[in-house]
């Protein structure tokens, strides 16, 4: 194949290589040259509709489609000459004749692609005198999407994502030239990636409902981290403002997520503030709840799993735990406790693809619990643990993110059971961030940090380990699950020893 | 806030289930192509045929027999303006207002429907039986005013013959046939015409008058002799680009042996242009033929025409004579004990000149929205589903069947050293004798006008002549008096092209800014909207051209209009958009002093009432 094959050509009468059958824009964006568009996107076949991207090529008589001119060898592409900037303040100049101009009220203004070359490359003043602009309605496309086409460049993008990515073409292309009309017939756009036709939209004609009105764009603060919501560990920007999460976009990675994330991993945030965190830690005494310090409740976990003999003692993490809670967790439950019956997960997590991206396994570390816990105790055979607390063979029980419990395939039934089996433990302590039946039933509960409030690692379905980064700040008494069960840990050893471990941990 | 709104569309619970007829008809349709979606024009024409107008469950089981969606159904229904989302009167009268029907008093007829019948434009009369569309050239713009009613064209037309037609119509009564048409003239020396008044419709009487003994002949011939032969001849394409046709036929791959398509294209929808029609309904098997000898010579394997859906009575003599030819063996399994096998088939647009375009055309035949592709590939590599595909106009290849019977150096014994041969000039407007005139290349421009067609009625002068269809730049009477009919001379002298042969005369009493307003409309409404400088270039223009015609000129409008010509020129995806930029920018050239008077004198020094509002 000529695939393999590089060429030499010019862009600006700099020599640059490139993959013979690239397109231009591809192989000058990447030699550093600047070129504008709309249409072009990376991930999606050229389609030369925006016009924004024209060159001119030596031996051309006419300015060329960088997006879908390929290279050839020797090729002298021009990117800064008086016509290509001639056409580019031609080309902007009729875009805008029927915008709305409206950025003020735009989610997308500030990271708008015709904000940008507008302020870039545009002409000072308009020559359209003609007042009418052309103006459609309002459209509601669904549950996830808002269209105002009045701001539409016509790129397709949106279309050609959904013919081209998801196999999907509720959403199209109706009547024809100056009338053309991005919209549906009779079907929504409900397509589980839908949301990510808001980002490919390069201005505001297509927004996110989620996000609508929700923040200027450049009052967010972006983290570099990745989605939690399955195995596949999309890389992610987590965009937060005021320590509020206010929206999750694709971070490109080709080797795991190209360019797009799930509409569900892109809106699973809505935990974090939601009424249904564990805010502080509570104990039963005597059937009601008191709350403890943070530090008391660790101090008191380690008293509670020092005074159960190890073989009445159960111990239970799920894959949503980080690659260092897992190692944390195996620690103590090996080498501290000296527990048997300790677990990362009930059932083996699933395997496979749901799609192009999403996996069927909904845990976003089960690789690493499997390489780093998998093996040890019961591995992910947990349900033994269930099943021995079920027959009261259990004194104490210790559970981290029982709520992820539901993720396996019949997990609410886990879940219940669970929930029941603790009547019969004596004393069951829940370390999670959510409410579960399993947390209402416990006699303690410590909360936990969701993944937008810590850092860590974990490891996706293809084995990368992948650096989880904290996008906002849990409350300051807060402990992370790793720093818990390190405390615990350390504890029970200087209890054991009869030293102070303590003074000397550089913490 | 502006009101939201969700899409008003919803699909009907019960489906839709057309006549057996109609089914049987569809189950043909979606056996004669590749794939099933790119029977989804004929299958909507179906529909609508049956119904009246196209609706959501029709739209819904179109989608079903064709295997694809709603939405692609809908998407491609909403492209084409002959497909109708709403019910319409019992006769649809469409009168052509554009370029020649303009010229020739398409306004007067429009004008007079809107005051005798008491609709405008796009309305239906109360009691349901008519109505009044504007609508686009529709290919019979030597004989215009022209309009069409339901399936039939009516030439020829002046208000009074309009009402008696349309009184004939509403009491039922046939009108008298055969009603005038275009004017042929009995030019010597012609090809493609030759023999065209001797009504060689029926497959007999054309091979009387030795119809099919060059096929029989060149069946016998190595392909790539034909191939050399045709190249050797100079013969150009005459859809509008006049790309040599031996050498487009010699850019198919090599040593390939999988399906090669031919698509012949027969859209004729250039304002201008009516000479293909004249073949199809009278010379049918003239283009058979060529077309089985030129798929011989490339080796088609399948092969379809491209015909624009007004057409629907050259689609009936057409679709007789293909049954004609297949019955007789020239079609089909093993042509006249050759061997070599071609099926012929016809496939009917629904109204939109893109498709003209050739890439447009492709996607069209594929059951598409007719928007042009971007090249490369070119077709001759990548076409017709997917395969190497040549297309060729209508009058291009009913010039094959004498080049070979004849040679090549016969036929350059006529035309000029670059353009050999002889071609069908159309010409329309102010002239005294419209219609079609077979001539050699290179002929003066002003031989045609006035020695042929006898020169400008009523004692006016000559003012300008669009030479080659009304995408070509246009020419003042003092360059049309020295250009010649090929493309050196007219680019040369006259900076224009001959194109499609259309040939659109205007008199000294034409409206530059209201004729040219009109011919941007045709533009913008063309546009196949895939590109920015077409799509937004050609609605500004028109904009401020029907402004300046209305007496809203600007002192700066002139100089914006060749701005916006700059901008679209050259900046698209296809010729669209050079059709729409040269028209612009040569009128507004041209006849600058004259745009000037009409934003000076705030309207028409030419006339009362603005021009572009025909
Ligand atoms: C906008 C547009 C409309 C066209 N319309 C027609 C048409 O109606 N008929 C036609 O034969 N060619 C038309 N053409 C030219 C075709 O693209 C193509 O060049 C031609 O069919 C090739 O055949 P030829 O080489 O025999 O001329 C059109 C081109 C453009 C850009
Ligand atoms: S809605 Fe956005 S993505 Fe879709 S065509 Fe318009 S500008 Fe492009
Ligand atoms: S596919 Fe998985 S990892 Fe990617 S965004 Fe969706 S839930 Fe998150
Ligand atoms: S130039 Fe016009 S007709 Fe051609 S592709 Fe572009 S928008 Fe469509
Ligand atoms: S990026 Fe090339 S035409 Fe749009």
């Amino acid at each position: 194949m000529t695939e393999n094959k590089t060429i030499t050509f010019f862009v600006d009468g700099k020599p640059v290589t490139a993959p013979a059958g690239a397109m231009v824009i591809r192989a000058a964006l990447d030699a550093g040259a600047v070129i504008p568009y709309f249409c072009y996107h990376p991930a999606l076949k050229p389609a030369g509709l925006c016009r924004m991207c024209l060159v001119e090529i030596e031996g051309f008589p006419k300015l060329q489609a960088s997006c879908t001119t390929p290279v050839t060898e020797g090729m002298k592409v021009h990117t800064d000459t008086a016509r290509v900037e001639q056409a580019r303040k031609d080309v902007l100049e009729f875009y805008l004749l029927n915008h709305p101009l409206d950025c003020p009220i735009c989610d997308k203004a500030g990271e708008c692609q015709l904000q940008n070359y507008t302020f870039a490359y545009a002409r000072q003043n308009s020559r359209y005198r003609e007042g009418e602009k052309r103006r459609y309605n309002y459209e509601d496309l669904g549950p996830k999407l808002f269209r105002d086409m009045d701001r539409c460049v016509h790129c397709l993008r949106c279309v050609r994502f959904c013919e081209e990515i998801v196999g999907d073409d509720n959403l199209s292309v109706f009547k024809r030239g100056n009338e053309t009309d991005i919209s549906i017939f009779g079907s929504a756009v409900v397509n589980e990636y839908a949301l990510n036709i808001a980002e490919l939209c390069p201005v505001g004609a297509l927004v996110s409902k989620d996000f609508l009105y929700k923040a200027r764009v450049w009052h967010l603060k972006k983290t570099e981290t990745v989605c939690a919501s399955c195995a596949t560990g999309c890389n992610i920007y987590m965009e937060s403002k005021d320590q509020v999460v206010q929206r999750i976009t694709p971070r490109v990675n080709p080797e795991v997520n190209d360019h797009w994330i799930c509409d569900f991993g892109r809106l699973n945030f809505k935990h974090i503030n939601s009424s249904q965190r564990i805010h502080e830690s509570t104990r039963l005494e005597d059937g009601v709840p008191q709350v403890l310090e943070m530090d008391d409740a660790v101090r008191r976990l380690a008293g509670i799993l020092a005074g159960a003999p190890a073989d009445r003692l159960g111990l239970l993490i799920t894959p949503e735990a980080t690659n260092e809670e897992i190692f944390e967790f195996r620690r103590l439950a090996e080498q501290v406790l000296k527990c048997p019956h300790h677990a990362y997960g009930l059932v083996p997590p699933e395997e496979g693809k749901l799609d192009f991206l999403r996996s069927r396994d909904k845990f976003p570390n089960s690789a690493g619990a499997r390489r780093l816990g998998g093996l040890s105790g019961l591995g992910f055979d947990g349900l033994r643990i269930l099943e021995m607390a079920e027959k009261g063979e259990l004194e104490v029980l210790l559970m981290i993110y029982p709520h992820s419990v539901s993720k396996h395939p019949g997990g609410e039934a886990f879940l219940g059971r669970l929930a029941a089996a603790l009547a019969q433990v004596q004393t069951s302590v829940v370390i999670d961030y959510l409410q579960s039946k399993v947390s209402g039933a416990a006699t303690m509960i410590i909360p936990g940090l969701t993944h937008a409030e810590k850092n860590g690692t974990m490891d996706n379905s293809k084995g990368i380990t992948q650096k989880l980064r904290r996008a906002i700040f849990p409350s300051p008494d807060q402990l992370s699950e790793q720093e818990m069960l390190i405390r615990v840990s350390t504890a029970l050893v200087e209890k054991r020893a009869g030293v102070t471990l303590s003074a000397s941990d550089p913490r | 806030m502006k009101k939201h709104l969700v899409a008003p569309h919803g699909l009907p619970e019960t489906p839709y289930r057309p006549t057996a007829e109609t089914e049987k008809r569809i189950s043909t349709h979606l056996a004669n192509y590749p794939t099933k979606m790119a029977a989804t024009l004929p299958v909507l024409h179906e529909l609508q045929e049956e119904i009246g107008y196209l609706t959501p469950d029709a739209i819904a089981y179109a989608a079903r027999v064709t295997e694809t969606s709603v939405t692609h159904m809908y998407s491609v229904a909403t492209f084409y303006t002959m497909f109708r989302l709403k019910p319409v009167g019992k006769f649809d009268l469409q009168i052509c207002t554009n370029t020649s029907c303009g010229l020739t008093g398409a306004g007067d007829l429009v004008r007079h429907c809107e005051k005798t019948y008491g609709v405008k434009p796009g309305q239906t009369t109360a009691d349901g039986r008519l109505t009044l569309h504007e609508t686009e050239c529709i290919g019979s713009c030597g004989s215009g005013p022209c309009v069409q009613i339901n399936k039939d064209y009516y030439e020829w037309m002046t208000p009074e013959k309009l009402d008696d037609v349309l009184n004939g119509l509403f009491q039922g009564r046939a009108v008298g046939r055969p009603l005038p048409t275009v004017h042929i003239e009995p030019t010597p020396d012609r090809v493609v015409y030759k023999d065209i008044e001797k009504n060689l419709v029926s497959i007999d009487r054309y091979i009387e008058h030795g119809g099919y003994e060059t096929l029989k002949r060149a069946l016998a011939m190595k392909p790539e002799d034909i191939v050399n032969e045709v190249d050797a001849s100079g013969l150009r394409g005459l859809g509008g680009a006049n790309f040599p046709t031996g050498k487009k036929w010699k850019f198919l791959p090599k040593n390939y042996t999988g399906p090669i398509y031919f698509c012949i294209n027969a859209d004729e929808s250039e304002p201008g242009t009516f000479k293909d029609r004249e073949i199809l309904r009278r010379l049918p098997h003239r283009l058979i033929e060529g077309a089985v000898i030129a798929g011989h010579a490339f080796r088609a394997t399948d092969a379809y025409v491209y015909m624009r859906g007004e057409f629907y009575e050259p689609y009936r003599v057409f679709q007789q004579a293909l049954d004609e030819a297949y019955a007789r063996g020239f079609l089909g399994k093993n042509i006249a004990g050759s061997g070599f096998s071609l099926d012929l088939k016809l496939h009917r647009g629904a109204g939109a000149y893109i498709c003209g375009e050739e890439t447009a055309l492709l996607e069209s035949l594929e059951g598409k929205r007719g928007e042009p592709r971007v090249k490369p590939p070119f077709p001759a590599v990548q076409g017709l589903f997917g395969c190497p595909t040549i297309i060729n106009n209508v009058e291009t290849i009913s010039q094959v069947p004498a080049i070979v019977a004849n040679g090549a150096q016969w036929f350059r014994a006529r035309g000029t050293e670059k353009f050999p041969g002889t071609r069908v000039f159309c010409v329309s407007g102010h002239v005294n004798k419209p219609g079609l005139y077979e001539l050699p290349n290179g002929t003066p421009l002003r031989e045609l006008i006035f020695d042929w067609c006898g020169g400008i009625p009523a004692g006016r002068a000559l003012k300008a002549v669009i030479p080659g269809g009304s995408s070509m730049p246009v020419l003042t009477a003092d360059l049309a008096m020295k250009v010649n009919l090929d493309n050196d001379s007219m680019f040369s002298v006259g900076g224009s092209f001959t194109g499609s042969g259309g040939v659109i005369v205007m008199d000294d009493q034409t409206c530059m800014v209201g004729f040219l307003a009109r011919l941007i409309k045709f533009y913008e409404h063309e546009s196949c909207g895939q590109c920015t400088p077409c799509r937004e270039g050609s609605a500004w223009a028109r904009k401020i051209l029907y402004r300046i015609d209305a007496g809203g000129g600007r002192p700066e409008d002139i100089d914006t209009l060749k701005a916006i010509a700059k901008g679209i020129d050259g900046n698209t995806i296809c010729a669209l958009g050079e059709a729409t930029a040269w028209p612009l920018a040569s009128f507004v050239r041209h006849f600058e002093s004259e745009f000037a008077e009409h934003i000076e004198r705030r309207g028409c020094p030419l006339k009362a009432e603005p021009a572009g509002v025909v």
